[in-house]
């Protein structure tokens, strides 16, 4: 385990600080490449009010705040599991790191059946659409978007969760100690980014609508 | 004992459960034109959560901070921009 400092590093603390900059600045990115997604939803939700109201109403509000609760309650996991890690308690950090994983594969296969009523539902854009109404177009908008944006969401969870698969096997081997756990950080800040994105993507797909 | 979840975190991920239970039973509401802002809002406070508590942005310095926030920031630019014209262009 690297107990010392890359050499262009002054020290071990340094090397952390920019490991850890190094991944906000990748998940500013991450902000502007989903943001580009959020923004065209917008501007055809502005245009299109009725018919995203109603699209959204066909979304699975249940499997969707279920979905929501795990990805919240994984990212606590990850969290303490950082925070066991740098105290050096590798079983119980490995446990929780693997544990945050497997709910993200729960989150991912929540998804798939979401997936599954939609397509038996005809709402899928371009592949037997069918939508009644005087909203069919603007209700093809919106589902374009809703399966554009969780599927890159859901790629990213996949890719999140084999990260966790790593940084767990690594946990315990006791690759990680209060000295050195920048990659622990770093894999943990791209866990809750995901997370993030979720909470955003959840109140825009799933809640318009519910009122009315 | 030293295993126990750090507190700040336990309640952050109580409040986010909370927060999520919350959004959802307001969208019900018929509140008209407020249940938009009220989900988004919901949300942000969700996500400055996560930001702040799980992704330690409350422990760092400035700089950190700047760049976390750079990304948003421009964002919201986008979004200004983009809707200063889309709300006020005349229907036709």
């Amino acid at each position: 385990m690297p107990e010392t400092p890359a050499f262009q590093f002054v020290n071990l603390r340094q090397q952390h600080e920019v490991a850890q900059l190094g991944m906000w600045v990748f998940l500013a990115t991450e902000v502007l490449f989903f943001g580009g997604l959020i923004l065209g939803y917008s501007v055809y939700r502005f245009m299109y009010p009725e018919g995203f109201a109603e699209a959204a109403r066909h979304t699975q509000i249940a499997i969707g705040t279920t979905n929501t609760a795990i990805l919240l309650t994984s990212s606590f996991l990850v969290a303490w599991a950082v925070s066991l890690a740098r105290l050096g308690a590798h079983r119980l950090a490995a446990l929780l790191f693997a544990a945050a994983a497997a709910l993200g594969c729960v989150f991912l296969l929540m998804k798939g059946i979401e997936y599954r009523i939609e397509y038996g539902e005809h709402l899928v854009p371009g592949y037997f659409f069918i939508f009644r109404g005087p909203n069919a177009t603007s209700a093809w908008l919106f589902f374009s978007f809703y399966f554009v944006a969780t599927g890159v969401h859901a790629l990213h969870v996949a890719i999140g969760i084999m990260v966790l698969a790593v940084i767990a096997l690594k946990t315990r081997r006791g690759a990680y100690s209060e000295r050195y756990h920048a990659p622990a950080t770093v894999a943990g800040l791209y866990w809750h980014f995901v997370d993030l994105v979720w909470v955003f993507l959840f109140a825009l797909i799933y809640l318009p609508g519910r009122a009315s | 004992m030293s295993w126990y979840p750090p507190r700040a975190l336990v309640f952050s991920w109580l409040g986010l459960l909370g927060l999520l239970g919350l959004t959802v039973l307001t969208a019900y509401q018929p509140l008209g034109a407020f249940n938009t802002p009220i989900a988004l809002a919901i949300a942000s406070c969700k996500a400055l959560l996560i930001a702040a508590i799980f992704m330690e942005l409350r422990e760092q310095n400035g700089l950190m901070i700047a760049v976390a926030g750079a990304g948003f920031f421009w964002l919201a630019i986008m979004l200004w921009l983009a809707f200063s014209d889309y709300m006020t262009r005349p229907s036709l």
